[in-house]
């Protein structure tokens, strides 16, 4: 971790779980339990802002 | 050149640090947790420590990422639209009958009974209608009971139906069996194989603190069984997730099973009972304890993943954090319906002891049932912005006020914040903590 840590104060590092999962180094996780949030796909597909 | 006085940190925004790194989270956004050098949390934490060109960068990147905005940006105000509904869920309850004793069991009326072919075939029917009327292209079917592998032929029957039916004309069908775990064979196995099912186990504690709740009807626990078969599934590649009800009779055990939990790599869900606190009057000192166990789990969770020990997930109650602006906790009177083993259509398997809001059998689609139920009428066209309690919280997109029933049994209202509150307070900064860790782990891979 001190090699990391060196590497983030040195860095210019914005780096986010969107961008880790688009790289495909990370998934988006869906849990499942008895209940149900919203199935749709890209999850916000139903909601207007 | 920026001029720095331009922009202000986004409304809601929750950072922190760790190993090194900052980060930071803004509820509901797309981009999630997010990385940040200790530099840039520095100007993020105040702009005032923007000094020279060096920085543009930063403030460039902070803009992207949705930390930073221009000033005086107004709050976006996410709504739900049901007409771009795409997707909706059903609890299939297949069997009302199950062969444990739980006493937290919140299924009304269990006793005899499984799902006749007959009424599952008009199930499918009309789902099909509600498919083709609301154009969705996503269905998710819980597999549920009682306890719904006392009925394998209907498993069996309703994997290849929703083949033919759905899968083949292009439309997504992901079936969750959601299981106590005692009754799973090679044959049901290889049935969850050949139709990609995903598993949910129920587990409640290792050894006696599993045993205490979950019981054959003889009175014997049904650790043993459990364990037998988890370790069936694992050994034939099936990785269930595992879904623990913590109540004031197993709380004390939650950090023994947590660190076998962490150490198998199991996902796993932490859920609370939902009548634990009847007439919530012991609730602050059931929080008290589910907070120490918590808080025990995240710190042995935190050096697992600093020591590459483990890639387990995990949820805590109706703590979203998804990158979705979560409006409601869940889909009920939305996107979701519960279907009884004779064919009643009701707003949701906790409120099978309520009138029912359809049947199978009427002419009306799913979505629509479920849009004009009238089990919680307040919770028609309402959503967490709606909550007295938790329209300016800071955390509103994330837990969405929590569970509906919930919230009705402690307020009278299911449009209120959760009993449990205070709690989600306490635990979302861990988990985002949990997440960040998570994704350093990530970043150190790039």
């Amino acid at each position: 971790m001190n090699d990391k840590k060196t590497m983030a104060n040195k860095e210019i590092m914005v780096f986010s779980e969107a961008e880790a999962i688009k790289a495909g180094k990370m998934s988006d996780f869906t849990y499942e339990c008895e209940c149900s949030d919203c199935p749709c796909p890209d999850g916000d597909c139903c909601t207007d802002y | 050149m920026i001029r720095i006085n331009q922009y202000e940190k986004t409304k809601n925004c929750f950072m922190g640090e760790i190993n090194g790194y900052g980060y930071a989270f803004v509820p509901g956004s797309k981009k999630g947790v997010v990385l940040l050098d200790m530099k840039t949390k520095l100007i993020l934490d105040d702009l005032s420590n923007f000094k020279n060109k060096k920085d543009d960068l930063r403030v460039k990147l902070l803009l992207e990422n949705g930390l930073l905005q221009p000033n005086d940006t107004l709050p976006l105000r996410p709504i739900l639209n049901k007409d771009k509904i795409k997707g909706m869920s059903t609890w299939l309850h297949i069997a009302n009958c199950c062969n444990l004793r739980c006493p937290y069991c919140y299924i009304a009326n269990k006793g005899k009974g499984f799902m006749s072919l007959s009424v599952a075939k008009s199930y499918l029917d009309k789902l099909e209608q509600t498919v083709r009327y609301h154009q969705l292209d996503l269905i998710t079917i819980r597999l549920a009971g009682g306890e719904p592998t006392l009925h394998k032929k209907m498993i069996r029957f309703l994997a290849e139906e929703t083949q033919k039916r759905f899968i083949k004309k292009g439309i997504r069908v992901q079936l969750i069996l959601l299981t106590n775990g005692t009754l799973i064979d090679l044959e049901l196995i290889k049935l969850i194989h050949d139709h990609s099912m995903r598993v949910c186990f129920s587990l409640d504690g290792l050894g006696e603190w599993h045993n205490k709740t979950r019981f054959f009807k003889n009175g014997m626990g049904s650790f043993d069984q459990v364990i037998k078969n988890l370790n069936l599934c694992l050994n034939n590649n099936i990785q269930p997730t595992i879904l623990t009800t913590i109540t004031d009779k197993n709380v004390l055990g939650v950090p023994a099973l947590s660190r076998f939990l962490i150490d198998k790599n199991l996902s796993f869900r932490y859920g609370l009972y939902r009548d634990n606190i009847g007439g919530y009057k012991a609730c602050e000192s059931f929080i008290r304890k589910v907070s120490e166990v918590l808080n025990d789990c995240y710190d042995y969770y935190i050096n697992a993943i600093r020591n590459h020990r483990t890639k387990t997930r995990h949820q805590f109650c109706e703590i979203h954090l998804d990158r979705k602006a979560h409006l409601r906790s869940c889909n009920i009177g939305y996107s979701g319906v519960t279907v009884d083993h004779t064919g009643k259509v009701f707003l949701c398997q906790a409120r099978m002891d309520k009138k029912p809001i359809g049947n199978i059998k009427d002419k009306t689609t799913l979505l629509q049932m479920a849009w004009s139920q009238n089990t919680f009428p307040e919770l028609c066209m309402k959503d967490v912005f709606d909550y007295e309690d938790c329209n300016h919280c800071q955390w509103s997109l994330i837990c969405a006020g929590g569970c509906p029933v919930t919230n009705f049994g402690a307020h009278g209202s299911a449009v209120s914040s959760s009993p449990y509150c205070k709690l989600f307070k306490q635990m979302i900064p861990r988990l985002i903590e949990i997440k960040a860790l998570q994704l350093i782990e990530t970043y150190s891979k790039i």
